[in-house]
């Protein structure tokens, strides 16, 4: 169990870190403009905002989860963050929108593909916090 | 999209010689913008009526921008490749922009009906609308929407709208919506580069 939760939060941890340099070597603006064209009513300044913070949220989540910090609230944190993607990415799809997924960089589109990748990184977050509350409820 | 395959496509446009109709602002401003819409698909309304007046009075009309319409009827929508047909028809008369803008305006109406005849008719003078039916059979019409398709292709462009920046050489891509509180900050940072 202990080399099974380090395989999981060393690769979720990855994927996180991959995430957020994809999108902090581009402008801000090009995020933005990815979050904006969900069409889920957020305004431009939100986006905005989002779009010049969320890339730093994902490197310092990656970090956090590659060192095993606070695992339990990182690992709850970064199910949350996935759901919220696949519940946004699920609405686009729904609604028939082709638009890029804006999940590392541009030019990926959201699909069934993006969906299926996005429930795995959800299911193993939650995984991960379940079994490190398990062990810290062990301790 | 893969930087410089886009970058060879579209710097090959910044020297191509497009349509006066189909263009908006000096073809010598620093920066070149081009747009990939879909008569009928919604986003690139919301682009069209939302974003596009303020860029065009901003930054076409200041000499800062150089604006240059494609067209990329999906195949997911069924009557937009007719409507592009006669968009492009309608340029035969120099009214490709009027005609456009109409077909957003009342976009809803013939997407559900297929009559794109009807809204050519209520922009168009008799007149030009007999020489814009008649240019919908010409051959040139499906090559340079062709031509456009073909340029979305290399471009790696995949929806609409798309809207790509271009300056210096160096593109930046905005696929789907964007608003113009964000795009006009891109272009602001884009041209100090």
């Amino acid at each position: 169990m202990k080399y099974l939760l380090l395989a999981l939060r060393i690769a979720l941890g990855a994927v996180f870190l991959y995430a957020a340099y994809t999108k902090l070597i581009a402008p801000w603006y090009l995020f933005a403009g990815n979050i904006e064209s969900y069409q889920m009513g957020v305004p431009s300044w939100a986006a905005e905002w989002i779009a010049r913070t969320l890339p730093a949220f994902e490197l310092v989540l990656g970090l956090a989860l590659v060192s095993g910090i606070k695992l339990r609230w990182t690992a709850l944190v970064s199910a949350l963050l996935l759901l919220a993607f696949w519940l946004s990415m699920a609405t686009a799809f729904a609604k028939g929108l082709a638009i890029d997924c804006g999940c590392f960089g541009s030019g990926e589109q959201v699909s069934k593909f993006t969906l299926l990748r996005d429930a795995v990184l959800v299911a193993t977050a939650a995984a991960l916090w379940y079994f490190s509350r398990e062990r810290h409820a062990a301790l | 999209m893969k930087p410089l395959v886009a970058l060879f496509a579209l710097a090959a446009l910044a020297f191509a010689d497009p349509s006066p109709d189909k263009s908006v602002g000096s073809k010598t401003a620093p920066t070149l913008i081009d747009i990939f819409l879909d008569f009928q698909c919604p986003p690139c309304k919301m682009f069209h009526d939302q974003t596009l007046p303020d860029v065009i009075s901003n930054y076409a009309d200041k000499g800062k921008v150089f604006i240059v319409y494609h067209d990329l009827p999906l195949p997911m929508h069924n009557h937009a490749l007719e409507a592009a047909r006669w968009a492009n028809a309608a340029n035969s008369v120099h009214k490709y922009k009027e005609v456009s803008n109409k077909l957003f305006q009342t976009q809803t109406q013939w997407a559900a009906t297929g009559d794109i005849r009807a809204i050519i008719a209520s922009v168009l003078s008799p007149a030009d609308l007999k020489t814009a039916e008649a240019h919908l059979k010409d051959p040139a019409i499906e090559a340079g929407i062709d031509k456009d398709r073909q340029l979305a292709v290399q471009a790696q462009v995949k929806q609409t709208p798309t809207i790509v920046v271009t300056h210096k050489l160096q593109n930046y891509p905005f696929g789907g919506f964007v608003s113009y509180s964000i795009l006009k900050q891109a272009l602001d940072d884009i041209a100090k580069k």
